[in-house]
């Protein structure tokens, strides 16, 4: 499955290989699904898939040459390193509707794969070239959901924490 | 412990806190959700103390199977930790 699922995430993503020089940096399968590491020295793409729950196309920000991952350490340390591009696609074109037909596997794995490059070749010339500044807009984005979740009384767990942080360090250094 | 996104968080935090964390198991996805229901079941039924880390709020997507985990709790009015010690004072 794994190989399966890199063919496919290479083969959807080519475009971005051929105009921004992505290329595979990491397979990785674990017990809840599968992912491939995309990068071209300044942005990185990772491509999860978990059957049970579904794909999630993520940019991350590498910092000296390391791509953070998403695990709770990183995410702890550096709260602001990486967002979904579901939330580029609410940033920028709310009206991108990416296909997530289940099960996602063979041709509609195939066209959510193609829809998230398609959107991304379209409308993220700027992080794919690694120019980040629009992750200020998707963390607005991320705390306001975090903030949400909260006033409903859900758990919002040590890494939403940690991002509300972040959120709050950042926003007091822009009105010092 | 529960919460959304197993491998980035639940397992990573759980391993730290020494709190045990669903499985998956089995081949046939439409019995994945079955056994997860069967697991917190069990966790309700022994008595464990449940952790809840909650959403992944970088994802937009939610996850069924978290939101069934909590609904098992609620209907059975299990009681839940929501706010655990950060790792960092855990070991």
């Amino acid at each position: 499955m794994i190989q399966e699922f890199q063919s496919s995430v290479e083969r959807a993503f080519a475009p971005l290989a051929h105009v921004y020089g992505f290329r595979p940096l990491k397979y990785e399968a674990d017990p809840n699904g599968y992912e491939v590491v995309l990068g071209n020295g300044t942005t990185a793409l990772r491509v999860r898939l978990e059957p049970r729950e579904g794909l999630f196309v993520s940019l991350l920000k590498p910092h000296d040459g390391i791509i953070p991952t998403r695990d709770l350490d990183d995410r702890m340390r550096d709260p602001i390193n990486g967002f979904d591009v579901d939330d580029l696609i609410q940033a920028r074109l709310p009206t991108f509707r990416v296909p997530s037909t289940q099960p996602l596997a063979g041709k509609s794995l195939t066209r959510t794969l193609e829809a998230y490059a398609t959107f991304l070749m379209d409308n993220a010339r700027d992080v794919l070239s690694g120019d980040f500044s629009v992750f200020a807009v998707l963390a607005q984005l991320v705390a306001e959901r975090i903030r949400s979740l909260e006033s409903k009384g859900h758990s919002i767990g040590p890494d939403s924490r940690a991002f509300l942080s972040a959120m709050s360090r950042i926003e007091q250094q822009g009105h010092a | 412990m529960i919460g959304e996104n197993m491998k980035d968080r639940v397992i990573p935090y759980a391993e730290k806190v020494g709190a045990k964390y669903y499985k998956a198991v089995g081949k046939r996805a439409e019995n994945w959700m079955a056994n997860n229901k069967r697991w917190i079941q069990r966790v309700i039924k022994a008595g464990k103390k449940v952790v809840d880390i909650g959403e992944d709020a970088t994802r937009s997507k939610r996850s069924d199977n978290y939101e069934m985990e909590k609904s098992e709790l609620k209907r059975h009015d299990y009681p839940v930790t929501s706010d655990p010690p950060p790792p960092s004072q855990s070991h």
